[in-house]
């Protein structure tokens, strides 16, 4: 292969080529002498939240003092196109509180759906669109789960699940009850994909713990209920798991729970939180990742018969490298190193790192440490985590949503409001913690999940972190960029919103993977459109499409700095 | 980073008495304190001893009256820290090892658990510090050159961290701790053949050791011998099912013992059931669950969770006093007796245990052992107002009139829970009311 005569540029080139956002601080006096001009990128994100319209959100998750583990737990984001026209919208899953759900007189609390206007404002449309979960909100997965082009929402729920058709008018019908997806009790992460191959999207449920308030001891009652010797809210260890659930789409709006059919038998009971879909093992057949808090996680591996077997512990992501099970949270999944295999990140508790299990040929190494991750997130407290590639140089970087679970937390010796964390990918297998003043990740409140896309089609990635009894941050990116594509793909044979597709994008001299993916992160949806920043590159070279169906279509010489859709079977790009 | 109750320094900061010698120290250091109160290392001492026998709360009682007559006593700090990890309240503990280092700089015991607190709560180069000092006190101190090969492998410096675990080894050839890390700091220089070795170290050392067992597995998965891997992979899996499994167990007892303080018997006894079932093995659920059924007047359920207690956990003293218990209501005095005998062998420091031996030997007519036994315990737990109460009627047996010091003993039990008096046999209430013998003058 001819490399292009871009790919020979250096990250630091095609930084100083590209002109918005630079400034330089100089000279520098090195060893006496005049250095030479540095360059200092300014703030790469900065919070818009307020002027956007999202300040007047405030999330709801039970009282300040948080009695109880399900106060504390918070909530997900959707950045999804519920209106079709074509800019990116904002949910944000909101809590509940305990007098909410025991006095019907008392206010409702709701999760948010925000338009986007288009001009960098949001509009509450809640009420309008009738996408109105009064439930103890957790997770979000949006997907088109009937295949008729609009995109619905399913809302897991302390108590029943919600699933939102989306009528395709700007409104949502909730249709729970006929679809069967109630679910029950505390339901945690959730996931859509075709993991069947049938051409409709099914969906996997996490479960938390079997939460009965009446049960829980009180903060400080019993042994998992200190933190650092100060009480707090118990559990999970102590109280009991719930199996997860795997719902087959039946076709017809109707959904079946066909775990044990499946194979997927969480007989420890696990307490499931983070969910993510994606093929490890590059068969072509969509496996399931999910984050168990305090134990092994699961690696349901996709049979290719529409039955999995687990098997994380033999391929090396359960637990830590030396084998212990961690608070296992929220679910980056990207291909970080650029090898063509899809890596994992798993964001953890306080005292504790968050984990980067390297994927080599299906078979997974925690390489925390070797990666610059270990030490740096040890004292935190991750949740919400995403490979974005920030400043478009084709390697993807890490957004990290953190605050500590324990509003207690500062008594302990920790912190209950924490920075959130940008890491730089330095192109050689290891991540560099982004200076906050750089980063622009400058205030702390208590994050939850975040969800990434690219807000204003700009071909820049925003962030957006829902904060617990906080307003939320709206990111929008700033600094130099590389060039980038967007790939958005349509299903013609597979699921429509190609759920479960895997891209191999080739420009610059490297080729990045992802896969179209409903469901991942903490508790949040991304944007289903792939994103891929290529630096200096000035086309790119080939894409290659592998449908949910296993279709394999290739396309080359496309251009820089646009969206490119596909349509399943239509071999001609429209740009 | 894990601590041991004597530094191989021969610091005597950490030292526990030895289980057999635990009434004898509690004595002694209750004799010191008697004949000089104001001398802080007696209170230590006897922290140091009730601390042995698993006394927290007597223990702490101790130390902070040590600590008040010498706010600088350093030993005195250091055993506040290792009984607030031991309660789960480590903020604390790490303040009291930082007072025990700043009341002496040499100690290193209270450095290398100084050291530890600053690690778990992140503090990588305040933890490197701290281990540094002690080094440089003794090079080759095992535990310090382990917690140093720690840090330094949680920073990526591995190298270092190799030579670190191999000196902790050759200073302490039985530390698979050590040995785990090693493999851990191998695997990461993709030295699989040294690593694999390394946990296999570490397992023969401790075959339950989970990280040396997933490490074991790790490697041999790199060095593409599938079937052995899956095999250790299999092993970590079922070890760590059970360790989840007693989680849910402990999670149960607890919330059983909470009910149960709260005087909800029948819901505490469902908690117990449903511990006992997620984890049957596991003795605390067992005796728990035995002493409600025994609240509850079922005896024989009672007894037979006790026996389950004890054979989960045969060195579970106080199911062995449960059961000594049940025994003897039972009417089987023998039985009764052997099992209070291996509780107090078990832990020499459970009062409770020598009161219930001293019972019933005096029922068998032992008055001798009996005794030494209600002796004992009142050494360990002096307000224990039936031993004093038994005690008393154990030294007024066989004798025509009630001896004095009998006499004290049974009005101190009394003094101590005015219900004893119920309990007064005819002819010593009778021998009580009256008034003491006058004392004989000396010449």
């Amino acid at each position: 292969m001819i490399k292009s005569k871009s790919s020979l540029l250096t990250r630091r080139d095609w930084l100083r080529r590209s002109l918005s956002g630079l400034c330089f601080a100089v000279p520098v006096l090195a060893n006496g002498k005049l250095g030479q001009p540095v360059l200092a990128p300014g703030p790469w994100f900065y919070d818009v939240a307020k002027e956007a319209g999202l300040g007047a959100f405030r999330d709801t998750c039970g009282t300040l003092v948080k009695d109880y583990l399900l106060e504390e737990m918070g909530n997900g984001v959707a950045l999804f196109d519920y209106n079709n026209d074509g800019l990116l919208d904002i949910l944000l899953v909101n809590g509940s509180t305990f007098e909410v759900l025991e006095n019907p007189s008392v206010p409702r609390t709701s999760s948010r759906l925000f338009r986007n206007n288009g001009d960098g404002t949001f509009t509450d449309v809640t009420r309008q669109s009738g996408l109105i979960n009064e439930g103890w909100g957790m997770a979000v997965a949006a997907a088109d789960f009937d295949n008729d082009g609009f995109t619905d929402v399913f809302i897991t729920n302390f108590g029943s699940n919600a699933l939102f058709r989306n009528n395709g008018n700007g409104t949502f019908t909730n249709i729970t009850k006929e679809a069967g997806l109630e679910g029950g009790n505390w339901s945690a992460g959730c996931s859509w994909g075709d993991f069947d191959g049938d051409g409709r999207l099914d969906l996997y449920v996490a479960r938390y713990v079997d939460f009965d308030r009446a049960k829980i001891p009180a903060p400080g009652a019993a042994k998992y209920c200190l933190y650092r010797g100060v009480p707090v809210a118990c559990g999970p260890q102590g109280l009991v798991g719930l199996p997860d659930l795997y719902y087959h789409n039946e076709g017809n709006g109707k959904f079946r729970e066909v775990s044990r059919d499946a194979g997927i038998r969480d007989t420890s009971l696990a307490y499931g939180l983070g969910v993510a879909a994606l093929d490890f093992d590059n068969d072509g057949f969509l496996d399931i990742f999910v984050a168990n808090d305090s134990m092994p996680n699961y690696l349901w591996r996709n049979k290719g018969n529409g039955t999995f077997e687990e098997v994380a512990m033999e391929s090396g992501c359960a637990v830590s490298a030396d084998g212990r099970p961690q608070s296992n949270m929220g679910i980056a999944i990207g291909d970080y190193n650029n090898d063509g295999w899809l890596d994992i990140l798993v964001t953890h508790f306080s005292e504790d790192y968050d984990a980067l299990y390297r994927n080599t040929k299906g078979q997974f190494d925690d390489v925390s440490f070797e990666a610059g991750l270990g030490t740096v997130t040890f004292s935190d407290l991750g949740w919400g985590v995403g490979f974005i590639d920030y400043d478009n140089d084709g390697w993807r970087d890490i957004f990290l949503s953190q605050g500590h679970i324990y509003p207690q937390a500062d008594k302990a010796g920790n912190k209950w409001n924490q920075p959130d964390m940008l890491f730089r990918n330095e192109r050689n297998g290891r991540f560099t913690l982004v200076d906050h003043k750089e980063s622009g990740l400058l205030d702390v409140r208590s994050s939850r999940g975040a969800a990434f896309g690219d807000l204003d089609n700009s071909g820049r990635i925003w962030a957006v972190v829902n904060n617990i009894d906080q307003p939320p941050y709206l990111y929008k990116p700033g600094g130099p960029s590389g060039a980038w594509i967007r790939i958005k793909l349509t299903g013609t044979k597979c699921n429509r919103d190609a759920i479960g597709a895997r891209v191999r994008v080739t420009a610059g001299g490297i080729t990045q993977t992802d896969e179209v993916r409903s469901g991942d992160s903490y508790f949040s949806t991304n944007d289903l459109r792939l994103h891929f920043g290529v630096g200096g590159a000035a086309t790119i070279d080939r894409v290659e499409i592998r449908w949910p169906d296993r279709q394999v279509e290739k396309y080359e010489r496309l251009a820089v700095n646009r969206e490119h859709a596909f349509r399943q079977g239509d071999q001609n790009a429209k740009a | 980073m894990a601590s041991e109750n004597v530094s191989p320094t021969g610091d005597i900061d950490l030292a526990t008495v030895p289980p057999d010698k635990i009434v004898a120290a509690v004595a002694a250091a209750r004799k010191v304190i008697q004949q000089q109160p104001d001398l802080a290392q007696g209170y230590l001492q006897l922290a140091i001893a009730l601390r042995s026998g698993n006394d927290q709360p007597g223990a702490l009682a101790a130390i902070d009256k040590a600590l008040a007559l010498d706010p600088h006593l350093h030993g005195a700090w250091l055993q506040k820290g290792l009984i607030s990890i031991d309660g789960g309240t480590l903020k604390a503990a790490t303040v009291y090892f930082r007072n025990a280092v700043e009341s002496d700089p040499q100690s290193v015991a209270a450095r290398l658990e100084y050291s530890s607190m600053l690690f778990r709560a992140g503090d990588f180069k305040g933890a490197q510090e701290q281990i540094e000092s002690v080094l440089k006190m003794d090079p080759e101190n095992a535990n310090a050159l382990g917690g140093l090969g720690f840090i330094q492998l949680q920073q990526g410096e591995i190298d270092a961290a190799v030579g670190s675990f191999r000196k902790a080894i050759g200073a302490k050839p039985r530390f698979p701790e050590a040995k785990q890390n090693l493999g851990n700091a191998l695997m990461r220089l993709g030295d699989w053949a040294g690593a694999r070795q390394a946990f296999e170290d570490a397992i023969k050392d401790e075959p339950d050791a989970i990280p040396a067992v997933y490490g074991l597995g790790t490697t041999l998965r790199h060095l593409g011998e599938t079937a052995p891997a899956a095999t250790q992979f299999a092993k970590a899996k079922d070890m760590l099912q059970m360790v989840q499994a007693m989680a849910r167990a402990q999670g149960e007892d607890n919330n059983g013992v909470r009910m149960w303080n709260d005087g909800n018997l029948a819901g505490a006894e469902e908690a117990f059931r449903i511990s006992v079932a997620a984890h049957m093995a596991y003795a605390e659920a067992h005796n728990n669950l035995g002493g409600v059924l025994w609240q509850e007047k079922k005896v024989k359920e009672a007894t037979d969770e006790f026996t389950l207690a004890i054979r989960a956990d045969p060195k579970f003293a106080k199911a062995h006093n449960n059961l000594g218990n049940a025994l003897m209501v039972a009417g089987n005095l023998p039985g009764a007796i052997e099992h209070y005998q291996t509780a107090v062998t078990l832990e020499p420091g459970f009062a409770m245990g020598h009161f219930s031996l001293g019972l019933a030997l005096a029922q068998t007519g032992k008055t001798i052992q009996a005794e030494r036994e209600l002796r004992d315990a009142l050494i360990l737990s002096p307000d224990l107002a039936v031993a004093h109460f038994e005690l008393g009627l154990v030294l007024a047996s066989g004798k025509p009139t009630l001896p004095a010091e009998a006499r004290s003993e049974i009005e101190t039990g009394i003094r101590l829970n005015p219900e004893l008096k119920s309990a007064l046999p005819p002819a010593i209430a009778r021998d009580l009311s009256s008034p003491p013998p006058a004392a004989l003058p000396h010449h």
